[in-house]
């Protein structure tokens, strides 16, 4: 069988597992169970890790020019976002519902075409790969959020003891927004710059541009909600649901319902 | 009163409600995009308010959304330098901040490099340059730009995979830069931007056999025949209805024409027209005139897109403030958890 495949079928297969161990755990409330989660989130993201690397070293550039590498590239950002978190805070629960989002961008992924398209002269600047790996990751941090304000309102209704405590929720909730921010502005940095060297100008109005500077604005807008008391809390976990609405119409919507000329729409 | 008035125009509060309608506008900004793309598609061919201007006979109630959003980023600029200013004023107790205060200064320095684009900058794109020639830069008089080498490039199957360009700038006599533009590279001085367009072809004569002799015909060239007479090729159309126009690139070869000069001795001298689909005029065959075989002879012409932004360069300092604010404030982020530890680390 070929590496690739069973790198990228491996990772999705043992992404599924960790979700079945996250349910199992929810219901069993076995230590145990959440360990053996994680170990194979773990693995799995090495080898999402590893299929990303070969796919990047055939290449000779990021693969993120089609809808396939895109998801993937996506998937494997919001790995990297829960690793990061549950390595500094011990997401514990949490970890089902980030997962099983994974999963699904993994499942919409896996059936779509994964060859390597080659890369159009425009494409072929160091720019856009840091234009289009801050953007993912700006979205999976902003995937993250949303996660964290789902959390937090099923932890203000059902006080569940296998959820990190409301508090903890809301204080992540507000990291994954500014971390995403901070992305997202790098993202929009390289991009306008790259935009100017390769047509002229730094900003197009073409759809998807202004609907990235939209989200720009947006999460801008949340960095400073988080200091005005009514906003905080259920009222910053609703601005995150609709902050990553936002996020998947811009990446998903855009490209599949709308004409954008924009060269990755 | 007045205190409250600025306490309102540096809150947070201001923030959010300038970006929350901004956020609302431009959604639906981008749904009259998509529904009316021949009014909009043009958006991005001219500076915004030359666009504007040109676009008004055709606005309607739907298209406020442009002037409003502007009005709106203008309101959110103002919002975040009145923020900014009094963050100057409190530097002492906020130093802390500085990178969040950088990426406000970033976002208020974009956003008067942009509109000071929008309102004097240029656009021009199909600038037709062949190698050699020299082309006014539009709207800056007294600058020229230079075409040295042009050389495009393909890949094994055929296709385009980049244009180069060597091209140089002056003003007057005095070269001001000399870059080889190509995709992803432009030539950039000041505000201005010289980039690869596209590149087009265009006949400028033919390659023919005169007298077992392989020549070319082409404006400027001269053939001495076998009696003694020469024939002087003074203009050459590739299509004769386009005759005493300027040769410009993109005109088709539908119907080529020469207008020659017949020199049969010092004093004769007879100007006549040869056009190739007609054939030889009979007095240039009497002379000895017969070129036979021709193949067209192209001449490579560079299309460059030709932009200037006088707030590019206040944009890229606006750009590395908000990328320097983010670093800072990614830090000062880090630090603060760290000393705070409000939530148990894991390591």
């Amino acid at each position: 069988m070929d590496i690739n495949v069973l790198l990228l079928h491996g990772s999705f297969v043992l992404y599924g597992i960790s979700v079945l161990l996250y349910v199992a755990n929810a219901r069993l409330h076995w230590p145990r169970l959440h360990q053996l989660a994680l170990g194979s989130v773990l693995v799995a993201f090495g080898g999402q890790s590893l299929y990303l690397g070969l796919r990047w070293f055939a290449a000779g550039y990021l693969p993120v020019t089609n809808l396939f590498s895109t998801m993937f590239f996506f998937s494997w950002s919001l790995a990297a976002t829960y690793v990061y978190f549950e390595w500094r805070y011990r997401l514990a629960g949490a970890g089902l519902f980030v997962m099983l989002l994974n999963l699904i961008l993994l499942y919409i992924a896996l059936p779509r075409d994964p060859a390597i398209p080659a890369l159009i002269p425009m494409l072929d600047t160091p720019l856009f790969t840091l234009h289009v790996a801050f953007s993912f990751l700006g979205y999976a941090l902003f995937a993250m959020a949303f996660s964290l304000g789902v959390l937090y309102l099923l932890q203000r209704k059902t006080s569940a003891l296998l959820l990190p405590s409301s508090d903890m929720l809301k204080q992540l909730n507000e990291e994954a927004v500014f971390l995403g921010f901070c992305f997202f502005t790098l993202s929009m940095l390289f991009g306008s710059y790259w935009a100017y060297v390769a047509w002229g100008y730094y900003f197009s109005w073409n759809i998807k541009a202004l609907w990235s500077a939209l989200i720009w604005l947006y999460f801008a807008g949340m960095c400073h909600a988080k200091f005005i008391g009514r906003w905080q809390g259920t009222g910053y976990a609703w601005l995150s649901i609709v902050g990553f609405v936002l996020v998947l119409f811009t990446y998903l919507g855009i490209g599949l319902l709308m004409n954008s000329n924009h060269p990755l729409a | 009163m007045l205190r409250q008035i600025w306490k309102f125009c540096c809150s947070a509060k201001a923030t959010i409600i300038f970006s929350s309608v901004t956020t609302l506008v431009a959604i639906f900004g981008s749904a009259q995009i998509m529904h009316n793309p021949q009014l909009f598609s043009t958006m991005d061919s001219k500076p915004l308010l030359e666009w504007w201007n040109g676009y008004l006979p055709q606005a309607n109630v739907y298209s406020l959304w442009i002037p409003l959003c502007s009005a709106l980023i203008v309101l959110l600029c103002l919002n975040t330098l009145c923020c900014f200013i009094d963050w100057i004023y409190h530097l002492r107790s906020r130093w802390r901040k500085v990178g969040e205060y950088l990426i406000h200064l970033g976002f208020i320095l974009v956003v008067i490099a942009y509109a000071w684009g929008s309102i004097y900058g240029m656009r021009s794109s199909n600038n037709s340059i062949a190698e050699g020639e020299l082309i006014g830069v539009p709207s800056m008089s007294g600058y020229f730009l230079r075409l040295n080498s042009f050389v495009p490039q393909f890949a094994p199957s055929g296709r385009p995979v980049d244009m180069l360009s060597n091209i140089t700038l002056l003003k007057g006599d005095q070269e001001l830069k000399t870059t080889t533009v190509r995709f992803n590279h432009p030539l950039t001085y000041g505000g201005l931007a010289v980039l690869p367009g596209s590149y087009t072809q265009q006949a400028v004569g033919f390659s023919c056999v005169i007298n077992n002799q392989q020549v070319e015909l082409k404006q400027g060239s001269t053939h001495v025949l076998p009696a003694g007479a020469h024939v002087n090729v003074l203009e050459f159309y590739p299509d004769i209805q386009y005759a005493g126009r300027n040769s410009a690139a993109n005109m088709p070869l539908r119907n080529p024409a020469f207008l020659l000069e017949l020199n049969s001795s010092a004093e004769e001298r007879k100007t006549l027209w040869y056009v190739v689909k007609q054939g030889v005029p009979q007095q240039l065959l009497s002379a000895g005139f017969a070129p036979q075989r021709l193949t067209p002879v192209y001449k490579n012409y560079s299309q460059l897109t030709i932009n200037r932004d006088p707030g590019a360069p206040l944009a890229a300092a606006g750009g590395i403030a908000m990328a320097l604010g983010v670093l800072l404030s990614l830090r000062s982020f880090y630090v603060k958890r760290f000393r705070n530890n409000h939530i148990h680390f894991h390591f």
